[in-house]
């Protein structure tokens, strides 16, 4: 295939996609007691537009399923038949099909057993539904002006159709359909008697014939499914363009027009073919293990080469088009002004156009950053199927709201983001909220609220969680945590501080492990993948008013906002969000306890000292003043302080990876060029600490 | 300059430098660039012989100290070492050497394998790809060591990099 033409598959994959999400969307917020007409319309277009393109870009099965949908949405239209909460979940479900049928088309692997099964009962509920009020024909749509493109046909079709067993109940005149399809071009049909049983088993009013037909025609595929429109039902009938005039036919297709070789036994033939893998391991090449992780690395490969597409909003690319004009133009300014660099007027042009270059950069840099910037919506936009189908299962009355969905984030978050949001939302709905008759009991509405909030304050992103549940019980995790030691006996952890245990491994005080959540697992992952992007979680918890988990993340994951300090003769970055102050004190402030461990008692609470000199092996490791310069801060609940040589300010580093030319160090995290053109390393706070218990555990 | 009658295709170029007073040479296709002296960010709990990181262009850039690794000491004060940058095995690197002096055209029938070293010497046998002898100016032969950069980085540090995702 042609490079553009991929270009245009994926295109097509992204807006059917889109489209999909739409009609999720539109049928979750649709009223059910009063439905809008334009939301049907809208349903009916989306479903409509991924057909035919589907059926342009040859992927035939897409088409015909959302053709069925469509038909289904046709009645409902035209206002023959109502929009049920059934109807709407069978729409949900039909949603979540195309979805997989597009998933496996990217793939190019026919849609799994299990799906397909799926799809039949869909299907055939949908048309159960149907026969109740009869099912007009597709109307011929004036909407799409795409039409006409997306219906022509190519080379012809490969057909394999199988009656239906009731056809001879039905009275259907099967000749016709081959007599309307010869119509259409010329016909080669191979019947295929294989599924008759036993005579003795035979029921002579049952229909157990099969075809397989091969059309040549110009005509679009619709046309077929026109024809066939009363026998189709679940899988019977399967379409499949013919290879396009230019490619090469396969074997298969030259067998069967040369030698007249069947289709059924051309399948035959394949299905006794087995995959590469499976040869290997019978040959005793390969062990099963080392396949499976082959195919695992091939489906990861995949999954990166979905997910490095960006789409920008045009204004962005507009701007920074923009942009590089006055660049450009600043450029030839300078190289004018360096020419008569010696006259008065060109020193004057020449920092003039210095001038504007730093602003321009400056906003280059800006810009181009914001390219990566994607709006939070793109996580947020899963939740209200989620919570509705959570809602449902769950037997809770549950309302979404979402506010700041235009919230910018790095891409990468919004990646990353992903699973943590999904395990809040699911906890929030599974264990915050009540069920509904404790709700009426406390005095609350029998419905709850989930809210889901991003906004953007001061360098950080928060995304907040909240529900009005029953919030954490705060007894309980204590408890727990006390069985698991996470906590020493005796000791009293603020509230804050038990209620961020919730997100420690394996920690979960739900008794009942349900379905859905209480395994202890997600809220792992929410901790790590908010560590891994360099944010952190805040918990707020009312009993019985509810609770609020807000996320709080850097801007973007490049930039970084640092309070450089030196440490013998070497500049070090703190991330700022883990610093909480710095201060001077004493020697004699800093007290030694069982022989080398300092601690330094600060408003009551004792906090380890940790000499950064000795702990980076930098400098001579001597403390020669009697007062230490000490950065406070603070990581997983934790907090230590950093005894430093000098502060030397606070600026916003570029963070570079040491990893790519050099390896991981422990306790820094990367790092980032001063204005100098030095390196300066940028420290990695809960990484010092690990090393510091570390060292501590070596020499205890 | 070494034969330059023969054909320019079977000759390998390569850069000499000197290290506490010996020849040394690099296969050219290796060599990125040359830097003079940069300051070295120290990195913690680095081994003498990788002492950190140096700002190339903006990329983080580790620096091998090749008189460490060969345990030659340190250079003397009124050295000014000069980097080289290589590229091995898909990474960047600075190699610290006392100076560079010339790129010379050699005959690659003129390489020949390393002797056994004694036990004493620090620069194992594996890390030289083979000695070349340079007629002099004075029409005394002077000798060059032609380093194998890949066996000399996969055998040190270059395995700890690999592995280290502690």
């Amino acid at each position: 295939m042609s490079d553009a033409m991929a270009q245009f598959r994926d295109a097509f994959f992204e807006e059917a996609t889109e489209l999909a999400d739409g009609m999720e969307a539109t049928l979750l917020s649709m009223d059910l007691a009063s439905v809008e007409v334009e939301d049907l319309h809208t349903l009916f277009r989306a479903a409509h537009s991924i057909k035919g393109n589907a059926a342009t870009f040859g992927f035939p099965a897409v088409a015909s399923f959302t053709h069925q949908l469509e038909s289904t949405l046709e009645p409902v239209r035209q206002g023959t038949r109502p929009m049920t909460p059934d109807l709407r979940e069978l729409m949900l479900q039909g949603v979540d099909l195309i979805r997989s049928h597009l998933h496996h088309a990217r793939r190019e692997e026919p849609l799994p057993a299990k799906e397909q099964q799926l799809q039949e009962m869909l299907v055939a509920k949908l048309q159960e539904d149907a026969t109740a009020a009869p099912l007009p024909p597709p109307a011929p749509d004036m909407q799409t002006p795409a039409r006409s493109v997306a219906m022509k046909g190519g080379r012809g079709f490969s057909i394999r159709f199988e009656a239906p067993t009731d056809s001879f109940r039905r009275g259907i005149n099967l000749e016709r359909l081959f007599r309307d399809l010869a119509k259409l071009g010329t016909l080669q049909i191979w019947p295929d008697l294989t599924r008759i049983p036993a005579f003795e088993q035979m029921d002579p009013e049952d229909c157990h014939l099969a075809w397989d037909i091969r059309l040549e025609t110009a005509h679009p595929q619709i046309d077929v499914d026109d024809i066939f429109e009363f026998v189709a039902e679940g899988d019977n009938l399967r379409i499949q363009p013919l290879s396009p005039e230019g490619t090469v036919p396969t074997l298969g297709e030259i067998l069967q027009t040369e030698a007249g070789v069947s289709p059924a036994d051309i399948r035959e033939a394949l299905s006794q073919q087995k995959r590469l893998g499976e040869l290997l391991v019978d040959m005793g090449k390969v062990k099963p293990e080392a396949v499976n992780k082959a195919l695992d690395q091939q489906q990861k490969k995949r999954n990166q080469a979905e997910a490095s597409t960006v789409r920008v909003a045009t204004d962005k690319i507009d701007r920074l088009v923009n942009l590089v004009g006055e660049l450009v133009i600043t450029q030839a300014m300078l190289a004018q002004a360096s020419q008569q660099s010696n006259t008065m007027q060109g020193e004057e042009q020449m920092s003039a156009a210095l001038l504007q270059l730093d602003r321009q950069t400056r906003e280059l840099q800006e810009r181009v950053m914001g390219i990566r910037m994607v709006p939070v919506e793109m996580v947020f936009s899963r939740f209200p199927r989620m919570v509705h189908e959570l809602g449902k299962q769950l037997g809770k009355d549950v309302e979404l709201v979402m506010e700041g969905q235009a919230t910018e984030l790095d891409k990468t978050f919004i990646e990353m983001l992903v699973d943590p949001l999904t395990h809040l939302v699911r906890n929030a709905v599974d264990h915050g909220m009540e069920d509904k008759a404790e709700r009426l009991r406390t005095g609350k509405p029998a419905m709850g609220t989930i809210a889901l909030r991003a906004s953007s304050r001061g360098g950080h992103i928060h995304i907040e969680v909240k529900d009005d549940g029953k919030g954490l019980n705060r007894d309980r995790i204590y408890q727990k945590a006390l069985d698991r030691g996470l906590i020493q006996p005796g000791s009293r952890p603020s509230d804050e501080e038990l209620n961020l245990l919730i997100f420690e491994p394996g920690f979960s005080t739900v008794e009942q492990v349900s379905d859905l959540s209480g395994r202890g697992v997600g809220m792992d992952v929410v901790k790590q993948n908010v560590r891994a992007l360099g944010g952190r979680i805040e918990v707020e918890s009312q009993p019985g008013r509810g609770t609020l988990i807000r996320l709080v993340l850097p801007l973007t994951l490049a930039i970084l906002d640092g309070l450089t300090v030196r440490v013998a003769e070497e500049t070090y970055v703190f991330p700022l969000a883990s610093v909480l102050e710095s201060f001077q004190t004493r020697g004699t402030d800093v007290q030694t306890v069982k022989g080398d461990r300092e601690v330094i008692s600060l408003r009551g609470e004792f906090i380890p000292v940790v000499r950064l000199q000795r702990l980076l092996t930098v400098g001579s490791g001597q403390e020669t003043s009697d007062r230490t310069l000490l950065v406070l801060v603070e990581s997983e609940g934790r907090r230590a302080a950093m005894a430093v040589d000098e502060l030397l300010g606070q600026q916003q580093v570029v963070i570079k990876s040491l990893e790519t030319h050099y390896r991981r160090v422990e306790g820094i995290s990367g790092a980032t060029i001063l204005g100098d053109g030095r390196v300066a390393l940028i420290l990695d706070v809960p990484g010092l600490m690990r090393l510091e218990a570390g060292a501590a555990a070596v020499g205890a | 300059m070494a034969s330059t009658e023969a054909s320019s295709q079977s000759l390998q170029q390569v850069l000499c430098f000197a290290l506490a007073g010996e020849a040394y040479a690099l296969p050219i296709l290796k060599v990125r660039e040359i830097q003079a002296q940069a300051t070295i960010t120290r990195i913690p709990k680095a081994p003498p012989y990788m002492p950190g990181v140096i700002n190339l262009r903006g990329a983080i850039v580790p620096i091998l100290e090749l008189r460490h690794r060969f345990s030659l000491g340190d250079a003397p004060e009124d050295t000014r070492p000069v980097i080289v940058i290589v590229e091995v095995q898909g990474r960047t690197l600075g190699i610290r050497v006392d100076s560079v002096s010339d790129v010379l055209d050699l005959d690659p029938s003129a390489i020949r394998p390393a002797p056994e070293l004694g036990t004493q010497s620090a620069l194992g046998r594996e890390f030289i790809a083979g000695l070349a002898s340079l007629p002099g100016a004075t029409g005394a032969e002077s000798m060059l060591i032609l380093l194998d950069l890949d066996r000399l980085l996969s055998d040190g540090e270059l395995m700890a990099l690999e592995s280290a995702t502690v």
